[in-house]
């Protein structure tokens, strides 16, 4: 579904040049639930930011769905992105001007799909969600869990192949979180794939598979991936 | 409490400069319009005479013949035969007949070439009557007037083309070929509008010499500039045909310093009418109208159509730079919604809140209203350019000057009105959580 | 990109759209209203005035001391200035052609007819007059050199024969049959033939806003006359190019003639016009400096509330964009907002435009708005809010989707 192959992703600034990623290796295939840990700045939003076609790279190679998007115009990773890809973000990321229902249709109506569909799909997000009631609302009338239930109920509108969920609990309380994950779950159970990258080591562990990033390489948890200090070296010294 | 907010009000406007300076100059631009259009409408409208506008008058007669005239308002003028037979009327406290003409002056130095000038005979009252100042001597006695002496009042500047500007009392000059002694010479004189003759345009300078209103009989001097209209069907041959015919050239002004002293004139008027009418004059209904300053002023139209559809356009203008400011003011206030919170956890109340956001306003408007100041000059400069005569006069006075800052204050704490309600209705905590 | 979900998101946010539609409504009403008005001036001042303008100019002489015969004095002083070199024709008039001066009667084609008598502007030229003038006789003959009289400046007697112009002749003889018949002045019986008629010329009240006179802006009548108080006016035409030089050259050679006297107020006739337009001139000119800042005002605010309205939905952009949304629908979204907020400006500033204008009209007699000003004050509004918003918006389009994964 989703391969990163030696995605490095560096930013040059006056002084010096700051590596976000460094030849990461990562694969997720279709159907997985994948979390993806690391301490602050290890470069899990980065790497959740290319994934999701939100950020361009360096160098490597990015594969999605079997396409190779490594190399696209801004026009055509936004396409993808709108088709292929849903996003769940820390902060909610709902647009307060609108209401639910408005909300949700946002990336419909950039897909271009026809009015009936939206409602229908629209209608059966926010059904999932259990939010179906309050689509005339506006964010700021709702909780967090409640928010965070649209952004998601926004993503599964698009039917996307692929969730990004960016730490989704983490400007909630534990019963709301768990209520948040337990969608997540419902979701993967359907065969979409979902990437999420979190702090949490309770959540993490939830994921069918763990990976770890430090310093802007992946650590995969179960199958300790291999990483020579040599390899270490010479990136350092091309750069 | 306000060193500490006018500290602030500086913080905020170098922390959003490119924002402060759209705010300041829009409300520079507006009170520059605004206030270059209201110094030329003040000018137009103004008093010349504040403290006995409303006790001089002038006179009219509606003469005209039976023949059909629209014009309900009748002549602007009188005639010599009216004129004279009123000037013998004791019940005004002044009475001033005048008109305008044009003449060669000629000085006895034969360096200074003689030279074409205005010259208004008028009645001795006229000195007194419109308050003219004096260099130099004083103006002529009821005497000199009725022995008809040949004397004469000059202009400063008439004096300092013919002398120099040297105390000429004493002197002679020759206005269209006879000798006048000078017995006085007037200081600057520009009463703006030139109420007591608009005939010349309301905004144009004094003229060169006056003499005695006595020796128009004997001068034959045309009345030049303004109207002469005659309501007769034939007119007699001659200068004195002319005096005695029913034409209205004059103007007439009176001073009636009490209601009673008005009530006698307009009885005294209204007689003198019955009385020629039965010596087979005035064919028309009794049509006396005895106009103050400002009623004459408002009259004649003085104040320009174009100027006032102007005031309105300016108004407008100043309504436009208002709304931007407002605009501007609030999208300044929601990026700082965060600021507010923390000041208001902080215990800042909503007053002392309100209170920052308009000594904020006010120095903004400051601001504002210095820069619309400059402007205005050069849009004045601009105004005296495009038009004539206006170049004594288009000055702003203190008043203007306070009147364009109490603008410019009041327009930016009326902008500022709204964001700070706005900003100053938020609850204390609402925007610390979600930073 | 549709129009409803942006509405809804400004109905919910209506404050700074609402600052931006009034200020639009305004500047529709005042730049509508504004050229309006100037189109009205510029009209104005180019209205026809029927005489060779560019090749004439009047001057005024002034004799120091009385005169013994003024009439030969005129004949004298006309025979030098024609024969400069130059000068096509010289004539003294009563007043200079539209200099605001004017002797003005009423004449009537009817015997005892006072009650109908037509308001006209009267000047005076002699048998030279109308081709100094550059005007035609178009029907009948011009005066000849015996017809000539000398009248005093007081003078309002009417002579046997006259001149018309064509708009008067046509007023008094709608039929256009005036030419050989009699006007009457006054009560008197006394008949006074036409003997020609002109090309218009326009009255000496041509810079006048009196309604009086609106429509009689080139009703005229020439007298044989011509006059001198205690100075003259004469009007000059020379060959095209010559001018200047015949300017310069025309008070000494009145002053050789005769020395004593003054000469002054030599003015072209196009000065002369300048001078009667002047504070129409104005007017226009104040009024188009409003307009420029007005339109400056306006967009600066449009550009800084879109500005600010960018960095206030930093986040929402980015999180658009990462929803899928290309920069054109970043851009879109903006230019649609403004079309919106500026339609429902230009519908409440059409209302204002016509409620200024219905003041000018009731107050003012001013003419009624009409045509195109409007629609091209709509067109003029949305382009130019499009235009504003149009960097900001390029600005929007810019921020990059990964603005939403980051925490603040």
């Amino acid at each position: 579904m989703l391969t990163l192959k030696k995605v490095s992703k560096s930013f040059r600034t006056d002084l010096v040049e700051t590596h976000a990623l460094r030849s990461l290796d990562l694969t997720v295939d279709e159907g997985e639930f994948v979390a993806v840990t690391g301490p602050s700045g290890s470069g899990k939003t980065t790497f959740l930011n290319i994934a999701g076609l939100l950020e361009t790279f360096t160098s490597g190679q990015l594969i999605l769905d079997g396409e190779d998007v490594s190399n696209l115009s801004d026009r055509q990773r936004s396409i993808i992105r709108n088709q292929k890809i849903g996003f769940i973000f820390q902060g909610f990321n709902l647009i307060p001007d609108l209401n639910l229902y408005e909300n949700v249709e946002v990336p419909l109506r950039y897909r271009g799909i026809k009015k009936a569909e939206r409602k229908e799909r629209i209608e059966n997000a926010l059904e999932n969600v259990g939010l179906i009631g309050r689509m005339k609302h506006i964010p700021s009338q709702l909780s967090g869990g409640q928010q965070q239930r649209v952004a998601i109920a926004r993503a599964l509108a698009g039917e996307p192949k692929l969730l990004l969920a960016d730490e989704p609990t983490g400007n909630l309380d534990s019963l709301m979180a768990r209520q948040v994950i337990e969608l997540m779950e419902n979701i993967n159970d359907t065969g979409t794939t979902i990437v999420m990258v979190t702090h949490d080591a309770e959540l993490a562990h939830r994921a069918h598979r763990n990976i770890h990033i430090m310093d802007g390489e992946a650590v995969d948890m179960e199958q300790v991936l291999s990483m020579s200090q040599h390899q270490r070296a010479s990136k350092t010294a091309s750069a | 409490m306000f060193l500490y907010n006018l500290h602030l009000a500086w913080l905020s406007i170098k922390r959003t400069p490119v924002l402060s300076a759209l705010m300041v100059s829009a409300i520079a631009i507006g009170i520059a319009i605004c206030m270059t259009i209201i110094t030329v409408y003040k000018l137009m409208a103004n008093d010349p005479i504040p403290h006995k506008s409303n006790i001089i008058f002038t006179q009219t007669i509606d003469l005209r013949s039976a023949s059909p005239d629209d014009d309900p308002n009748g002549p602007d003028h009188m005639s010599y035969q009216d004129a004279q037979n009123l000037l013998k009327s004791d019940i005004p406290s002044k009475i001033s007949v005048h008109y305008q003409t044009v003449a060669v002056i000629k000085s006895e130095d034969e360096s200074v070439r003689p030279f074409r000038s205005r010259v208004r005979p008028v009645t001795a009252d006229f000195f007194s009557l419109f308050e003219t100042p004096f260099l130099f001597g004083n103006q002529w006695t009821a005497d000199d007037e009725d022995s008809l002496q040949q004397v004469v009042v000059i202009s400063r500047a008439l004096n300092l083309r013919l002398f120099g500007g040297i105390n000429s009392i004493g002197q002679q000059i020759q206005v269209a070929g006879r000798f006048y002694k000078i017995v006085g010479v007037l200081d600057d004189w520009t009463p703006t509008p030139r109420f007591f003759e608009l005939d010349g345009g309301a905004f144009s300078e004094t003229e060169g010499a006056f003499i005695p209103f006595s020796l128009v009989p004997a001068l034959e001097l045309r009345k030049s500039g303004g109207s002469t209209v005659c309501h007769a069907s034939e007119t007699k041959e001659g200068w004195q045909g002319f005096l005695t015919d029913e034409c209205t050239w004059l103007h007439m002004w009176v001073q009636l310093d009490t209601q009673e002293q008005q009530e006698q004139w307009k009885e005294h008027l209204d007689n003198y009418v019955k009385q020629q009418k039965e010596l087979g004059r005035f064919p028309r209904e009794l049509n006396n109208r005895l106009h103050s300053v400002m009623q004459w002023l408002e009259f004649k139209r003085v104040v320009n159509n174009d100027y006032i559809m102007l005031l309105g356009l300016a108004f407008m203008f100043l309504g436009v730079c208002l709304f931007n400011t407002v605009g501007l003011m609030l999208s300044q206030s929601l990026r700082r919604r965060g600021e507010v919170s923390v000041r208001r956890a902080l215990g800042g109340s909503k007053l002392t809140l309100f209170y920052q956001h308009m000594v904020e306003a006010s120095v903004i408007g400051l601001a504002g209203g210095a820069l619309g100041l400059v402007l205005a000059q050069a849009g004045l400069a601009g105004v005296r350019s495009l038009y004539r005569g206006f170049d004594l006069l288009t000055q702003m006075n203190w008043q203007l000057i306070a009147i364009t800052f109490g603008l410019s204050i009041l327009s930016s704490l009326l902008a500022g009105l709204l964001p700070t309600w706005r900003i100053c209705q938020l609850a204390p905590a609402q925007y610390l959580k979600t930073q | 990109m549709e129009i409803q979900p942006i509405f809804n998101a400004l109905v919910r946010n209506r404050t700074g759209a609402m600052l931006i539609a009034l200020q639009i409504a305004l500047t529709l009403a005042v730049v509508v209203n504004a050229v309006f008005i100037i189109n009205q001036k510029l009209a104005r001042m180019e209205r026809p005035v029927g005489i060779d303008k560019d090749n004439i100019f009047t001057l005024r002489t002034t004799s120091i001391d009385e005169l013994e015969n003024r009439e030969t004095f005129l004949q004298a002083d006309m025979d030098v200035i024609r024969a400069i070199p130059g000068v096509i024709s010289a004539t003294p008039v009563l007043t200079t052609p539209q200099g605001g001066g004017t002797r003005v009667d009423g004449y009537h084609a009817e015997q005892g007819g006072y009650d109908f008598a037509q308001l006209v502007n009267i000047n005076y030229v002699d048998h030279m007059g109308f081709e100094a003038l550059g005007l035609k006789i178009v029907e009948g003959r011009n005066f000849t050199p015996q017809e000539i009289r000398y009248v005093a400046r007081n003078d309002d007697s009417v002579p046997e024969n006259i001149i018309l112009t064509e708009d008067y002749a046509n007023r008094l003889f709608p039929e256009g049959d005036a030419l050989g018949k009699n006007l009457y002045y006054g009560d008197n019986d006394r008949p006074i033939k036409i003997i020609g008629i002109a090309e218009n010329m326009a009255a000496g009240w041509f810079g006048a806003n009196s309604p009086v006179v609106a429509d009689k802006m080139y009703d005229m009548v020439f007298h044989p006359y011509i006059t001198y108080g205690n100075s003259a006016w004469y009007l000059i035409r020379t060959e095209p190019g010559a001018q200047n030089e015949v300017m310069l050259k025309v008070e000494d050679v009145l002053v050789e003639r005769f020395p004593e006297r003054l000469v002054d107020n030599i003015r072209s006739q196009n000065d002369l016009l300048s001078r009667v337009y002047a504070s129409d001139k104005a007017l226009a000119i104040i009024l188009s400096t409003v307009i420029v800042l007005l339109i400056g005002i306006t967009s600066l605010g449009v550009v800084g509330l879109a500005n600010s309205s960018v960095s206030q939905r930093h986040k929402q952009i980015g999180t658009r964009r990462a929803l899928g949304a290309q920069k054109a629908d970043v851009i879109s979204y903006f230019l649609i907002e403004n079309f919106i907020v500026t339609t429902f400006g230009i519908i409440a500033g059409i209302f204002l435009t016509y409620g200024f204008n219905y003041w000018l009209v009731t107050e003012f007699a001013q003419p009624k708005l009409e045509g195109y000003y409007v629609p091209l004050g709509v067109i003029l509004l949305l382009l130019l809010g499009q235009l504003a918003v149009f960097m900001p918006a390029l600005k929007a389009s810019s921020i990059s989707p990964a603005v939403a994964t980051r925490s603040i």
